[in-house]
């Protein structure tokens, strides 16, 4: 039982520590971590804590052929713009948007969620909240809302709950993608463990 | 002269790969297998585990191919075995290493001779 925890244990430091590596490369790694475990309890020849000393820190692990580097000044701009560029005549989120796209630093399914979460950034956000709560005022001065209907009754019509989770669905998310942009972009292939050149496709 | 563990382990960093590689040649292995012989040489490996990284480097480059068998106990085993482009790099790197080696040894034994001398 105890044996179970350590390697459960060890297995959970490893994925934290793994969680800015593409996808596919993490579950890969987190695989073949287990199965290597799994092979040397198997073959019960050393104490498990001996076998997890021997594979290492879990963070050296996830830190073989990529390095940390500080974002550059695209970057840096890239997040900032893409939330807040929106308020810049729109244009400051394009060319966030641009930035983006342009960087290495990012793969592309983070670039997909940097420009779907969401589109035009804060401004986005405002010029939806806004056009949801005109809508909800056009319907309440509507025919169907009679004389016993306020206009300060439920804010429109929608209960008071659902207007907490539409604020903080509309104001949490950029942030959350920024400071994953900026950890996913703080690393890059270590140039210096790529000794092997890409072989010539023909 | 501090040389610098830090330059050493980038050494050995940089030469790692071309051990998996070497490693490979004569047979397939599994990653728990392949790990247990890299280890056994001494000073090459200083945490097992970063060579699983490794490995899933080498087989996006084409270097390594992966096989899954059934293993006699337990579940099956992902095998790893050279393709030919691994093959040449290889045989590249021997024959560079080879000469490397030579060259830096005659350096060094000129050194140590040259100091003998004063």
């Amino acid at each position: 039982m105890r044996d179970d925890q350590l390697a459960a244990d060890y297995l959970r430091r490893l994925r934290r520590a793994a969680r800015t590596m593409p996808r596919a490369r993490r579950r890969e790694l987190l695989d073949e971590i287990a199965e290597h475990i799994a092979e040397a309890r198997a073959s019960g020849a050393v104490p498990l804590q001996r076998v997890l000393d021997d594979l290492g820190d879990p963070k050296d692990i996830a830190a073989t052929g990529r390095v940390r580097r500080r974002l550059g000044v695209r970057e840096v701009a890239a997040v900032i713009l893409l939330p807040l560029g929106g308020f810049i005549f729109l244009a400051g989120w394009l060319v966030g948007l641009i930035l983006l796209w342009a960087s290495p630093r990012w793969r592309w399914p983070d670039k997909l969620l940097g420009t779907l979460v969401w589109p035009f950034g804060y401004a986005g956000v405002l010029y939806g909240l806004l056009a949801g709560a005109f809508t909800n005022a056009a319907n309440n001065s509507g025919s169907f809302c009679g004389y016993g209907c306020t206009s300060t009754s439920q804010g429109g019509g929608m209960p008071t709950w659902l207007e907490g989770v539409i604020l903080v669905a509309a104001l949490v998310p950029p942030i959350l993608v920024a400071i994953w942009l900026v950890l996913r972009a703080r690393w890059v292939p270590d140039q210096t463990e790529q000794p092997i050149p890409e072989p010539v496709r023909t | 002269m501090v040389a610098g563990d830090a330059q050493v382990a980038q050494m050995r960093r940089g030469l790692l790969p071309y051990g998996v590689l070497a490693m490979l040649r004569d047979t397939e292995r599994y990653g728990f297998e392949l790990v247990q012989a890299l280890g056994s040489v001494d000073g090459m490996v200083t945490g097992q585990g970063t060579i699983y990284p490794l490995l899933s480097r080498l087989r996006r480059q084409g270097l390594v191919g992966t096989t899954w068998r059934e293993s006699t106990a337990g579940p099956p085993r992902r095998y790893y075995q050279l393709t030919p482009a691994g093959r040449t790099a290889l045989a590249d790197f021997t024959r560079d290493w080879t000469q490397l080696r030579d060259s830096v040894d005659t350096l060094l034994a000129h050194d140590r001779r040259t100091r003998h001398e004063r």
